[in-house]
């Protein structure tokens, strides 16, 4: 099977698996699902973003966009349905990263994450300051939920809706991933000097891959404000951004499974230490060093196993 | 073809290539030579875009390129290899050369690029072409990460091969095969020749460059010392000097 | 006047921050994220000595142990870090950036058990202003600026005139070199390690009593460091101090002229223009 279909499947999966596990299970099940879900949309954009071989940290902030987005657009003087404040909101964090791409594209490796983390701080510090339009640091209330559902309050229906969006943009994911520009994006982060020296202009492959997964965000982050019905500085957290990133280093970021693998085991922790959640970051934490230290020993060892049998 | 003019590199205060100029013609292999540290290396990063030129220019079919951006050079048909081997080993050796076919072609900003198309059986058609005409054809499936070192200065000419170049810079291709390896190489190189491709070759094994080159330039410290024919350069005292010196120099 | 005296006193602070992080980088090219805890560790361990010792020593002295315990803590951290993660994920940056990242949850949870997530104020050790020509300086503040001083200088000296600080600018010029002329650069890598770590918890003694002291105070300090280095240069420890020094008075202008709310947005704008016009920063070499 090719790794295109096995991406497709692992998508479909995924939104029937919470469509189904919303009918069977109880309330509080459905709001771990509708949680997982909305992540899982993070998790696979920032996987796209991953594949040109930069991490970025300004993920989140670009979330934060869509969700200010629908906060604001979906409100009077705009008064947008909030699905298309939605996919407007996704838009917007695709236009950011464009900007942003220029100054930060440029940069490598360490500096390519120090710059996404300082930008993406910078951008929620934005969202405080401006008070006039973000409303500072308590954010908007009372965002409405999408009039397209029939019973907006009902948590299942919401649910639905994420697993939809979650599949429609899994499927844009993994086209994107086989097609022609996406085999460019892996070329790019796999060797950059080689792919300009054939002709690939790496430079747009990056900022493609850059500003494609940040509408992802984006629209992950206009559901998590119609969800919460508010936006605030607070959504943006080092924490979220640190489970995206665990979640891709856990599971690896080779196929689409990898990340939604690698959130399954931190949603399971993290379900598991309810209890005491202040717990939960760190058990994190432990487990991504173990994941990063084991996987170099376990690649060192099969560098080992290779020679001896060559 | 591609001609260089007065081509200049400074580094702070060190002249690493200093009005170096050539012409290849079509279908035609020039050798560049000269002692380590001569500039041959720098040479071909400026003309590939890699580095750009302190003072000089570079055209391609009366077009100036220098100072584009290394892709745009590609894209005009001049791709190079690298010293230090540059391959794509996440896949096997068809699914890198294929990298080659279809970086020629396409923009990032067109959509229609977002998404699979059925033309895969056309590119990998002509990825295998080129492993064809490099000769690794047999080992298409294997993983390009298996590869040893010297086959993989061979595959990184079939990826440059694919994006169906008219000039390859090509930075040692010969190092780290052994004789009937080089031999091998040697004769695919000259079926490129023959096929009106034009070579600028960079390479230590001086038998070979004498076998395959029709001109060759020699550098030392960044200035062209002699141009010439093999046979010419094979008895031009300052070329002599240059390398008996360096010689001299290293046994001290 | 005042106004200088505060640009100083912020410049200081941003240099003692962005000191042994900019060095830690300049010399291995990795990134510590950890480094904002090993911070905050230092200011909690200040906190425990003078709270314990003050009332027999009295309050400077104990500011001093407190000071040098900082130090030694955080220096073994270095160690250890060096030991488990920079040692074994030598040749990948992301890696041991994400791992330092997990290690700096795991530091502030521990930290958050131990002493709560509220934040503790730490009873200045010097107390009174100092007057210089009509503006004021609280004595606190002299000391940062006296710590940053003594750091800068210190390691100036150091790094050009010993010997294992000869090694150390080998190693940050050209690693493979410096391993061709014999130096062993896994040691230098944990001198340096030990050393900017050391720093880290030095700041954090120097900046506790001046600032409230919490689990979180090094990961919000953090970004204004990375803010630095880049714009310093990359590997570039002189520039990190220049790049202190430019924050510290632009800072310090914004918040006087009443435009602080500003802050965050003026320092991601300066670099981001940095980056567009020179990738490497202002005076860092191009790699």
């Amino acid at each position: 099977m090719s790794a295109f279909r096995r991406d497709l499947m692992t998508v479909c999966a995924l939104g029937a698996a919470l469509v189904v596990g919303g009918f069977v299970g109880s309330n509080y099940m459905l709001g771990v699902l509708v949680l997982f879900g909305m992540t899982s949309i993070l998790v696979l954009s920032y996987r796209t973003i991953t594949t040109m071989g930069g991490w970025s940290f300004a993920h989140i902030a670009i979330m934060g966009i869509g969700g200010y987005s629908v906060a604001i657009l979906s409100k009077p003087p705009f008064g947008l349905p909030v699905l298309v404040a939605t996919v407007a909101g996704g838009l917007f964090a695709a236009l950011f990263a464009a900007l942003l791409s220029y100054p930060v594209l440029r940069t490598r490796q360490y500096y390519f994450f120090l710059s996404t983390f300082a930008a993406g701080e910078a951008l929620r510090q934005c969202f405080i300051q401006f008070r006039e339009i973000t409303g500072g640091t308590s954010g908007i209330a009372f965002i409405e939920r999408p009039e397209i559902l029939p019973n907006p309050s009902s948590t299942l229906e919401f649910l639905c809706l994420v697993a939809a969006v979650l599949v429609l943009l899994g499927i844009f994911y993994a086209s994107l991933d086989a097609s022609d520009a996406g085999l460019k994006i892996k070329a790019v982060g796999e060797d950059e000097a080689l792919s300009s020296s054939i002709g690939i202009d790496a430079w747009a492959l990056r900022a493609l891959a850059f500003i494609l997964g940040s509408f992802g965000a984006g629209i992950a982050g206009g559901l998590f404000a119609t969800y919460n019905g508010i936006v605030s500085p607070s959504d943006i957290n080092a924490m979220l951004m640190f489970k995206v990133v665990a979640a891709c280093v856990i599971g690896g970021t080779t196929r689409f499974s990898g990340p939604i693998l690698g959130l399954l085991f931190l949603t399971l922790i993290e379900e598991i230490f309810r209890v005491v959640p202040e717990f939960v970051p760190m058990i994190w934490g432990v487990f991504v060093i173990i994941a990063i230290l084991f996987g170099q020993w376990a690649r060192g060892r099969l560098m080992v196993w290779r020679a001896k049998n060559a | 073809m591609l001609e260089i003019n007065n081509l200049s590199k400074i580094f702070g205060s060190l002249k690493a290539v200093d009005g170096v100029s050539l012409k290849l013609g079509r279908g035609e292999i020039r050798g560049l030579i000269g002692p380590n540290g001569s500039g041959k290396s720098t040479t071909m990063n400026l003309i590939s875009g890699s580095l750009q030129p302190s003072a000089g220019d570079v055209s391609l079919d009366g077009v100036r390129v220098e100072g584009f951006p290394s892709h745009r050079i590609a894209r005009l048909g001049l791709v190079r290899t690298f010293q230090l081997t540059r391959v794509y080993t996440s896949g096997t050796l068809l699914e890198a050369v294929a990298l080659g076919v279809r970086a020629a072609q396409g923009s990032a900003w067109n959509p229609k690029r977002w998404i699979p198309t059925g033309e895969n059986a056309k590119i990998n058609i002509a990825a295998f072409e080129a492993l064809e005409r490099m000769g690794l054809a047999s080992r298409a499936n294997e993983p390009a990460g298996n590869l040893p070192g010297g086959l993989r200065r061979v595959l990184s000419i079939a990826t440059a091969l694919a994006t169906r170049p008219r000039i390859l810079l090509l930075d040692e291709p010969l190092a780290g095969l052994h004789a009937t390896e080089k031999a091998e190489v040697s004769t695919r190189v000259e079926q490129l020749r023959a096929d009106g491709i034009s070579i600028l070759l960079v390479e230590h094994d001086m038998k070979s460059v004498m076998r395959l080159c029709d001109r060759i330039t020699v550098l030392n410290f960044g200035r062209v010392i002699a141009e010439g024919t093999p046979e010419e350069i094979g008895r031009h005292p300052e070329v002599i000097k240059a390398y008996l010196g360096r010689k001299r120099n290293s046994d001290a | 006047m005042q106004i200088l005296l505060n640009c100083l006193s912020l410049t200081s602070f941003y240099l003692c921050f962005a000191l042994g992080l900019a060095l830690v980088f300049g010399v291995m090219r990795i990134i510590n994220f950890a480094h904002g805890e090993f911070f905050m560790i230092g200011a909690y361990a200040t906190y425990l000595c003078i709270s314990t010792l003050s009332p027999q020593v009295g309050g400077p002295v104990a500011w001093a142990i407190g000071a040098i315990v900082a130090a030694a803590v955080t220096g073994l951290l270095g160690l250890v870090l060096h030991r488990t993660m920079v040692v074994p994920l030598g040749d990948k940056p992301l890696a041991i950036f994400i791992s330092t990242l997990a290690l700096s949850y795991v530091i502030q949870t521990i930290v958050v058990q131990i002493f709560g997530p509220v934040g503790l104020s730490i009873a200045p050790p010097m107390r009174g202003v100092v007057n210089f020509g009509g503006a004021i300086l609280p004595a606190s503040r002299l000391v940062v600026i006296g710590v940053a001083v003594v750091l800068a200088a210190g390691l100036w000296v150091f790094l050009m005139r010993s010997e294992a600080g000869r090694r150390i600018r080998a190693v940050a010029q050209n690693p493979r070199g410096a391993l061709l002329q014999g130096i062993r650069t896994e040691k230098v890598g944990r001198l340096t390690l030990i050393l900017g770590s050391s720093i880290a918890g030095i700041c954090g003694a120097a900046m506790g009593p001046i600032s409230q002291i919490s689990p979180y105070m090094g990961a919000g300090t953090l970004w204004k460091a990375f803010i630095i280095i880049i714009v310093g240069g990359i590997g570039n420890i002189w520039g990190a101090v220049a790049a202190a020094a430019i924050f510290g008075v632009l800072d310090t202008l914004m918040s006087q002229f009443g435009a602080g709310r500003f802050l965050a947005l003026t320092s991601a704008a300066v670099m981001l223009f940095v980056l567009s016009v020179k990738p490497s920063g202002l005076f860092g070499e191009k790699e």
